[in-house]
C-alpha cells in the first residue's frame, strides 16, 4: 500500500511513474487524489527488467506501508469459539513434524553423500533435531 | 500578456473515463495538467486536475489567463472551468483541500 508522508511536489510526475508501473492514466489519477486525500492506497506494481524499482516512487514522497488488518476481521478473530480454537491446534500437533532449514540442509546433504559413497570419511553427526509444531 | 498563437496545447494521452495528461508549450516552459474532461453544454470542465512543471509562481495570473484563452480556442467552447483537485502541496489545513474552481469566459 502507498502512503504520502510528505507533500507531493510533482504530482503529474508521480502519475506518469505509476504509469510506467502498468497503471493505466485514470487508474494513476485516481491513486494520486486518494494519496492527496491522506489515503492509504493498495496498488499493483507491474515490474520490468528495464524499469525501475518500486522504491523510486520514494523519491515523490510516497512510503510503502503494511494494510492494517480490519478491525471487524481482528474482533471477529478473538471472539472464535474455545472448541473451534481448540480442533485447529489439534490438528496443528497432529500434522508430521518437520526439521528446520539447517538440519533439514545437513539431512538433504548427507543422505546424497551416503548415496553417491561420499561420506565415508566424515565425521559422523548427531541426526537432526525435529522441531514439531505446537 | 502573452498572445494565444505563442502557446500550445497538446493532449498526450488519453484513457478511458476521460482522462487526459495534457502538455501546455508557453514562453515560461512547459506546464502539464493532468485531469477529467467534462463538457455541459459550451462549458468544458477540467476536473481533479493536478497541475505540475513549472514552479511556484511561474505563471502568474496573466499567464493561467493566456493559456484559459488558448484552450478556449483550442477546444472550441464558450467558457472553461478548471476544478483542482485535493492540493498535494502546502503546508498545514491547505494540504488536501481543493482550491477553489476557476472559471475562464470567452
Amino acid at each position: 500500500m502507498l502512503l504520502a508522508q510528505r507533500t507531493i511536489e510533482q504530482p503529474v510526475e508521480l502519475a506518469r511513474a505509476l504509469c510506467d508501473f502498468g497503471l493505466s492514466l485514470g487508474v494513476a489519477h485516481d491513486v494520486l487524489n486518494r494519496l492527496a486525500r491522506g489515503e492509504r492506497v493498495p496498488v499493483t506494481l507491474h515490474l520490468t527488467a528495464s524499469g525501475e524499482t518500486p522504491f523510486a516512487l520514494c523519491r515523490f514522497g510516497l512510503e510503502f506501508v503494511q494494510p492494517a488488518v480490519p478491525a471487524r476481521v481482528s474482533s471477529a478473530l478473538e471472539t472464535v469459539s474455545p472448541d473451534i480454537r481448540s480442533a485447529i491446534e489439534s490438528w496443528a500437533r497432529s500434522q508430521p513434524s518437520r526439521p528446520a532449514l539447517d538440519a533439514a540442509v545437513d539431512l538433504i546433504l548427507r543422505t546424497y553423500l551416503t548415496e553417491h559413497g561420499l561420506l565415508s570419511g566424515l565425521p559422523a553427526r548427531p541426526k537432526p533435531e525435529l522441531h514439531g509444531r505446537t | 500578456m502573452w498572445l494565444p498563437d505563442s502557446i500550445t496545447v497538446t493532449i498526450t494521452e488519453l484513457d478511458v473515463g476521460d482522462t487526459v495528461l495534457i502538455e501546455i508549450d508557453t514562453p515560461a516552459g512547459r506546464v502539464d495538467i493532468l485531469c477529467k474532461l467534462a463538457w455541459s453544454g459550451r462549458t468544458l470542465y477540467m476536473c481533479e486536475a493536478h497541475v505540475g512543471g513549472l514552479r511556484k509562481g511561474a505563471l502568474r495570473r496573466e499567464g493561467l489567463n493566456a493559456i484559459g484563452a488558448r484552450i478556449l480556442i483550442e477546444a472550441q467552447v464558450d467558457a472553461l472551468v478548471v476544478e483542482g483537485a485535493e492540493r498535494t502541496t502546502g503546508a498545514g489545513p491547505h494540504r488536501g483541500r481543493r482550491p477553489p474552481p476557476f472559471r475562464y469566459p470567452r
